[in-house]
C-alpha cells in the first residue's frame, strides 16, 4: 500500500483514473472539511452543506476521467462544489422563496456552533457575530457571495477564483471589494453594537 | 490597495470564522452512496464500450493501426467501386457488338420471314396489317417488291398471247377447233344426208332409165344447179369456220384431257380426211 498523504492531489486524482480507490479516499479525507465549510459558508445550513459535499466526491468519483492535469485539482473540485451548491440553490429557490426582510434576530431558531473552548461571554459573543456574519453572507448576491467566500474564507488567490468563477482577474477583485463593502454595511446594520463597542 | 486596507477588518473578521468539520459518519455516508451509485457507472461504462468510432480511433485507447487501416480500406473501397463502374461499362461496350450481332440476326431472319411471307403474291397487299407492324422503310421496301411482283405478272398476263409458246397454243387450239368445227360441218347432216342420199348409183341408175327424157334433162340441170351450190357453199363454209374464244376455264380443262382428245382429233381428222375424199370423188363422179 502506497502512503498518499506524500502524493500531491494532482498525484492522486491520476492514481484515481487509474482505478486506484485508495487514492480517492485520500482525497475525501483532505478534501471533506473544506468542502463541508465552504457549502456551509455558501448555503448557511450544516446538513445541506454535507450533503452537497457528498454529491461534489460522488461527482469526482463519477467523472474523474474528465479532469486534467492542466489546472489544480482544488479548483476543478471547487469547480465541482460551486456548481452543486448552485444547483441545490435554484431547486430550493423553486421550492421557497425566504427574503432578508423574515430576519428577526430577537426570534432566533437553533444555529450549532462548536465549542471553542472560549468563555461563555465571550463565546457567545462570537457566536452571535459569527451568526450575524453568516447571515450577511447570505443576504449578500450570488455573484458577491461566492468570489468573499472563496477569497476571505477559503484563502484563495485571485488567480483560482479566477478559474473557479470563470470570470476576469479585474471582475474578481472589484467583486471582491464591492462584497465587502456591503457585508459591512449589512453589519452595521443588523450589528450596530459591535460598531459602538 | 486603500480600499482592501479599509476593508481588512471583515477579511479578518472572514478569515476568524469558525471552520466547519465534516461529521464522524461522512465517509460512512460517502461510501454507502457511492456503493449505491455505482451500478449506474458500470451501466455508464457498458455504454461506453458501444462501438463508438470517434472513441475508438481518437480516443485514449485508440488504436494506431486502425485510421491507416481504415483509410486504406475507404481508399481500396472507392478504387474498387470506380474499376468496377469502367470494368461494366467496357463489358457493356464488349456486349453491345454482340447484342447488336444477334439482333441483327434476328433482323435477318425476321426480314427472310417477311420475304417469305412477300414471296407469296398477292399476300403482301392482303397483309398490310403485318406490313404496319413494320417501319416506314420496310413498308416501302415491301410495297416496292410487292408492286413489282404484281405489275410483271399482270403484263405477262396482257402479253400472254404476244409470246410464244402461248402464242402458238391457242393458235394450235384454234386450228384444232377448226377442224372440230369442219369435222362437225363435215359431219353428215340431215340435209346433206337426203342430198347425199341421191347420189347413190344404183338407185340413179334405175331413176334414170325409168324416167323420160325429159325429165332426164331437168334432173341434170338440177344436179348442175346443186353442184354449183356445193362449189359456192364450199368457201362460205371456210369463212364459217372460224374458232370461237374459248374460256381460260374450258382451256385448262382441254390442256388436262388434251392427250386423249389428240388421239380423237387424230381419228376425226382421218375420218373427215377420208370423208373428204370420199365426197369429192362422188363429186367428180357425179
Amino acid at each position: 500500500m502506497p502512503e498518499y498523504k506524500s502524493y500531491t492531489d494532482e498525484q492522486l486524482i491520476i492514481m484515481f483514473q487509474k482505478d486506484d480507490v485508495g487514492a480517492f479516499n485520500e482525497i475525501v479525507f483532505r478534501y471533506k472539511d473544506r468542502a463541508v465549510n465552504f457549502l456551509f459558508r455558501y448555503t448557511g445550513d450544516r446538513d445541506d452543506a454535507e450533503d452537497l459535499a457528498q454529491d461534489t466526491f460522488v461527482k469526482v468519483y463519477r467523472s474523474k476521467h474528465l479532469y486534467r492535469e492542466i489546472a489544480k485539482f482544488s479548483t476543478w473540485f471547487y469547480t465541482i462544489a460551486l456548481n452543486t451548491a448552485k444547483t441545490n440553490l435554484k431547486k430550493k429557490s423553486r421550492m421557497s422563496t425566504i427574503s432578508i426582510s423574515d430576519f428577526d434576530p430577537e426570534n432566533e431558531k437553533d444555529f450549532d456552533i462548536k465549542d471553542t473552548g472560549i468563555t461563555p461571554d465571550e463565546s457567545a459573543n462570537a457566536a452571535i457575530e459569527n451568526y450575524y456574519i453568516q447571515e450577511a453572507i447570505n443576504s449578500l448576491d450570488e455573484d458577491f457571495k461566492k468570489i468573499i467566500i472563496l477569497r476571505d474564507i477559503e484563502d484563495m488567490d485571485y488567480e483560482e477564483i479566477a478559474e473557479i468563477t470563470g470570470l476576469p482577474m479585474g471582475t474578481v477583485k472589484s467583486r471582491i471589494n464591492r462584497a465587502r463593502e456591503k457585508l459591512k454595511k449589512i453589519l452595521t446594520d443588523i450589528y450596530p453594537y459591535k460598531e459602538s463597542n | 490597495m486603500n480600499e482592501e486596507e479599509q476593508n481588512i477588518e471583515i477579511r479578518k473578521k472572514l478569515l476568524k470564522l469558525p471552520r466547519m468539520k465534516a461529521g464522524a459518519e461522512f465517509e460512512n455516508n460517502l461510501l454507502r452512496m457511492i456503493n449505491t451509485l455505482e451500478p449506474e457507472p458500470v451501466v455508464k461504462e457498458s455504454g461506453i464500450k458501444k462501438p463508438d468510432i470517434l472513441n475508438f480511433l481518437f480516443g485514449k485507447k485508440a488504436l494506431i493501426w486502425a485510421v491507416p487501416a481504415g483509410s486504406l480500406a475507404v481508399i481500396l473501397l472507392v478504387f474498387f467501386l470506380i474499376f468496377r463502374n469502367d470494368i461494366i461499362k467496357e463489358t457493356a461496350l464488349i456486349q453491345k457488338p454482340e447484342i447488336t450481332s444477334s439482333n441483327d440476326q434476328q433482323r435477318s431472319t425476321e426480314n427472310a420471314q417477311t420475304e417469305k411471307k412477300i414471296e407469296i403474291p398477292g399476300k403482301d397487299i392482303a397483309n398490310d396489317l403485318e406490313i404496319g407492324r413494320t417501319t416506314l422503310t420496310e413498308k416501302e421496301k415491301t410495297l416496292q417488291k410487292g408492286y413489282q411482283e404484281t405489275v410483271p405478272d399482270i403484263k405477262t398476263e396482257k402479253s400472254a398471247p404476244q409470246t410464244g409458246k402461248e402464242k402458238t397454243e391457242p393458235t394450235e387450239e384454234k386450228e384444232e377447233v377448226k377442224i372440230i368445227d369442219a369435222v362437225k360441218s363435215d359431219a353428215p347432216k340431215k340435209n346433206e344426208v337426203k342430198e347425199m342420199m341421191p347420189v347413190k348409183p344404183a338407185e340413179k341408175d334405175i331413176n334414170k332409165e325409168a324416167m323420160p327424157k325429159k325429165e332426164q334433162g331437168i334432173d341434170a340441170m338440177r344436179k348442175e344447179e346443186k353442184v354449183k351450190e356445193e362449189s359456192e357453199m364450199a368457201p362460205k363454209t371456210d369463212k364459217k369456220i372460224v374458232a370461237p374464244l374459248i374460256p381460260e376455264s374450258d382451256k385448262k380443262k382441254t390442256s388436262k384431257d388434251s392427250t386423249k382428245k389428240d388421239e380423237t382429233k387424230n381419228k376425226k381428222k382421218e375420218l373427215s380426211k377420208e370423208l373428204l375424199e370420199e365426197l369429192k370423188k362422188k363429186i367428180k363422179d357425179d
